[in-house]
């Protein structure tokens, strides 16, 4: 009885002697990428090993999963070539090979192509680092080992995916919006229920993990950390390893998969946009699904955001037509697709019509509240922080534990809920938006809202309206506090550097004119300039000052309605200081850094008088203005 | 004994039956003609015999053992589409390093005694060949296997006269020597009739009638008669075909031609003569029963 690895072995080395030109691509791609940067470190003038190391490991970021995404389905399209044409299907399941022989076979070379080379390019790199007397063959290993798990979890997807189709070039499509479909399609619907749905939030890509290209980006992460004073290389970390691990168990699983489905193809299917029976409509309806969210959202984006928001039940009933719209051509699309005609409109207007009765519930009930979307608010028990931020004013965001202040959040919330008719009245008026996160003991969000607060100037002059109410609780005590507390003590080896700027300058003080070096005209104000402070200044002006008017409650205040009040109670200056202290847990990193940022209330006299006798000029936004009352109105 | 049978098999193409419960039987060492009209289900029937096509149902059978998936089955058969696939850039020397990587008993020996009966030079890239010449690549080979079954979709297709000779001679010669069982679809009825032993008429994706060429050939007549005037036919002799030039009647009849002669003799004709059918004519008039109405056109 013949060997089974000697049919094995003829299709293995039929694919390696066929498909070398991809292999050389990768591989001279790699070359370039690494041993040959390397090559050129090794030529820079007081290089540096560390640099070397750099190199390596940036390689096992981006490069590592763009290069792995791209040649695994350049592969797979090769290896599995021969599915998608009549005449080579039928030869080669005419030969006496069990079909998974045939897979593994063509797996085995796809694999090998990318694997082998990622193998090259390590033993060249590691000649080249030895041949520079900088031998790292740790790091090596490293990148070694996630690329090649990279290509491992691609390679598996794209092999399921050239399952799924009988289309050569429908395999590059399927490989590339399956990779995106679910963080797209979450975008697009949280992008589309932000017209119709009161205090709809994006709450960020909760589906990442259904994407693996981007996953691996974000993941796949090394973080250097140099000496301040030498620039020499500290201490080093890679992130990602748990990602890259899983994704590469995910695409053998996918490798299964696609047996299976191998196993069970119909030959008949070569040149069929999708060769599984049973996932034509599944096709379809996904199309149809894709069309109706990207149509909406682009016509949502041009009508409503570009236009101005509409009130009433206009934009509800627009968007249901939008829907239906995309919906439409979405489906007439999976049907020309599927049938290869375009010869389509008088079939399947049952499915369409289902589709189209689907759509508009579903809108009915979202635009309604119908899934409590709207009225959910927590039990402030179940709360351990609230985390609020507003437009209008610079770094507002504030978290709050204190249970008085986490009940004054739900009690707005609440309100904001009761005045909605108010808040969607004024949409294409003046508003501010507010973002409010309830979090628990983990500090996961529970519930995460953004509404666009009426800030017109009714509301404006009424004290008790949602937007003065969401002004002073973002000004309660805890968050005056907050703003001005840090967690790395404040001294002067702490302090990496501090920055006094003007936030407003009259412009009557812009007198200077002089040609830059590039031609232009360049201006210039008379008022003595921003600056910056020494460490010693900033010490001083945080602890002599800052401190004692942020304990009298003159500091870290915000304004979310910039008014007449706003004007004549704040100074035209602000203060960021940049602080930078050890870390604690120095394992990830070695040090810590804090941002904070003042924003200089007239009240804050010692502040202002410090300024003042270090030769700045503060004064009232109102008076800079000039009492500006179109900038600053008066409410 | 038959060694390929396929019993009721089914298959259909989104919706459309393409095999309806077919039933197949090539006996062992024969060379079985398979003949129909254009979609009658040739092809893929051929595909089901060779593995590539799984049945909806039914069965596929080689010497009683199912043909799909079986690689002991697929190693016993060698198949020649009427599309012939090959590597592009690929000779003729290369897919028999191929073939020979993959069917362990391919005789390299035979290969190079064959090079004489085929002008081909096989280090020359098959697909730059031409459409004939790929043909006797394919046969070239396909004959290097050795295979116990060999099956043929338009097999001389793009063949000149000479190297249809010369290929057929090699093969038949194969189902002499060897017992090489040969299936062969073709619409070239005249050449089937001088290599097959057994026919089998395929339409709408059944098989009408399949029978040993002599058989078939002893179930049909055609009688040319002349009756005198005023003298009728029997009724019940079964007509497949009547056609008349003055009074010179050509009829197509079914039933042993000694059984319809002696018949017809009762009727004193003034002329009488029963001539042989060919292959052609019996597929037409089989057919014609079978509502494929072959069609007198005008010009």
């Amino acid at each position: 009885m013949p060997s089974r690895t000697f049919c094995f072995n003829g299709l293995f080395r039929k694919d390696l002697a066929r498909f070398w030109p991809i292999w050389a691509a990768y591989t001279i791609l790699w070359f370039l990428l690494l041993p040959l940067t390397i090559i050129s470190t090794l030529h820079v003038p007081f290089y540096t090993p560390d640099r070397i190391q750099e190199i390596v490991h940036t390689m096992m970021e981006v490069p590592a999963v763009l290069m792995a995404f791209f040649f695994a389905v350049l592969v797979a399209m090769a290896v599995f070539s021969y599915l998608y044409q009549g005449r080579s299907t039928n030869f080669f399941h005419a030969l006496p090979v069990r079909r998974e022989r045939q897979f593994l076979a063509h797996c085995a070379s796809g694999l090998f192509l990318m694997l082998s080379a990622n193998v090259v390019i390590f033993l060249l790199s590691l000649v080249v680092e030895a041949a520079g007397g900088c031998v790292d063959i740790v790091s090596l290993l490293q990148w070694l080992a996630v690329v090649s798990m990279c290509c491992v979890s691609f390679f598996g997807f794209a092999a399921f995916c050239a399952m799924l189709t009988g289309h050569i070039l429908a395999l590059p499509c399927i490989y590339v919006i399956l990779q995106l479909a679910f963080v797209v399609a979450e975008a697009l619907v949280q992008y589309i229920l932000r017209f119709f749905t009161f205090g709809m939030s994006a709450l960020g890509v909760r589906l990442l993990f259904l994407s693996p290209c981007p996953m691996l980006f974000r993941r796949l992460r090394w973080h250097g950390f140099y000496d301040p004073d030498t620039g020499e290389l500290i201490s080093q970390t890679f992130q990602g390893w748990g990602a890259a691990c899983i994704y590469c168990a995910v695409g053998v699983v996918f490798l299964a998969l696609a047996l299976v489905l191998y196993r069970h193809r119909r030959m008949e299917a070569s040149s069929d946009v999708i060769a599984i029976r049973v996932l034509k409509p599944v096709f379809r309806w996904c199309l149809a699904v894709a069309g109706a969210l990207c149509v909406a959202a682009l016509l949502c984006m041009i009508l409503f955001e570009s236009a101005g928001q509409m009130s009433g039940s206009l934009p509800g009933v627009l968007g249901i037509v939008f829907l239906l719209i995309g919906g439409f051509i979405g489906w007439i699309v999976a049907d020309i697709l599927l049938k290869k005609s375009f010869r389509v409109f008088r079939d399947h207007w049952k499915g369409f019509g289902i589709f189209a009765v689907i759509v508009i519930v579903l809108s009915l009930l979202c635009q309604h509240g119908a899934f409590g979307y709207e009225k959910r608010v927590p039990v402030p028990d179940d709360v351990t922080a609230v985390y609020l931020s507003a437009d209008g004013d610079y770094a507002t965001g504030v978290k709050l534990t204190e249970p008085e202040n986490i009940a004054a959040a739900v009690a707005l919330h609440e309100s904001i809920l009761s005045n909605e008719s108010i808040h969607e009245a004024n949409r294409s008026g003046e508003t501010r938006n507010l973002v409010i996160t309830y979090l628990d003991e983990e500090d996961n969000p529970i519930l995460s809202r953004i509404y666009p607060l009426s800030a017109s100037a009714d509301q404006c002059r009424d004290r008790s309206s949602d937007v003065r109410l969401t002004e002073r609780l973002l000004n309660s005590r805890e968050a005056l506090r907050s703003r001005c507390d840090s967690t790395i003590e404040v001294t002067p080896d702490s302090i990496l550097n501090a920055t006094l700027y003007y936030t407003y300058i009259n412009e009557s003080d812009e007198v200077i004119y002089y040609d830059g070096p590039f031609g232009e005209t360049v201006t210039a104000s008379t008022r003595p300039s921003d600056g910056s402070l020494t460490e010693q200044e900033a010490y001083e002006l945080y602890t002599e000052c800052i401190l004692p008017d942020m304990e009298d409650g003159n500091m870290g205040r915000v304004w979310v309605i910039q008014d007449a009040d706003y004007a004549r109670s704040t100074i035209n200056m602000e203060l960021d200081i940049e602080l930078m202290a050890d870390a604690e847990d120095a394992s990830n990193e070695p040090y810590e850094f804090e941002y904070l940022h003042f924003q200089i209330p007239a009240s804050a006299t010692r502040t202002v008088r410090w300024l003042e006798d270090h030769g700045y000029a503060p004064e009232t936004l109102w008076d800079a203005s000039e009492g500006n009352m179109d900038m600053y109105p008066l409410y | 004994m038959a060694i390929l049978e396929t019993k009721k098999l089914v298959k259909t193409f989104d919706g459309f039956r393409a095999l309806d419960e077919l039933d197949l039987s090539v006996p062992k060492g024969a060379v079985y003609g398979l003949v129909g009209p254009n979609g009658a289900g040739k092809t893929t029937l051929i595909r089901h015999l060779a593995g590539i096509l799984r049945p909806d149902s039914g069965e596929v059978l080689l010497d009683g053992s199912p043909v799909y998936e079986n690689t002991e089955a697929k190693r016993r058969m060698a198949v020649i589409p009427d599309d012939v696939f090959y590597y592009t850039q690929a000779s003729t020397a290369d897919m028999m390093k191929f073939y020979k990587g993959v069917w362990s008993n391919f005789d390299v020996d035979r290969y190079e005694k064959l090079r004489e009966a085929f002008t081909l030079d096989d280090k020359k890239p098959v697909r730059t060949l031409s459409k004939g010449m790929q043909k006797q690549a394919a046969f070239w080979l396909a004959l290097s296997l050795r295979p116990e079954v060999l099956i043929l979709d338009e097999p001389v297709d793009g063949l000149d006269p000479v190297m249809r000779r010369q290929v057929w001679s090699l093969v038949l010669a194969d189902v002499a020597e060897n017992g090489t069982t040969v299936l062969v679809s073709s619409h070239n009825l005249r050449e089937l009739e001088d290599v097959c032993d057994h026919v089998g008429i395929m339409n709408r994706g059944k098989n009408l009638l399949e029978r040993s060429l002599s058989e078939l050939q002893d179930n049909v007549a055609k009688i040319l008669i002349a009756l005198p005037e005023g003298t009728e036919l029997p009724k019940d002799l079964e007509m497949l075909h009547e056609s008349a030039t003055g009074r010179l009647r050509t009829l197509i009849l079914r039933g042993r031609p000694e059984q319809l002669t002696d018949r017809l003799q009762i009727l004193e004709p003034l002329f009488m003569d029963a001539v042989p059918l060919s292959l052609e004519e019996i597929f037409i008039y089989e057919l014609g029963g079978a509502d494929y109405a072959v069609k007198n056109i005008l010009l």
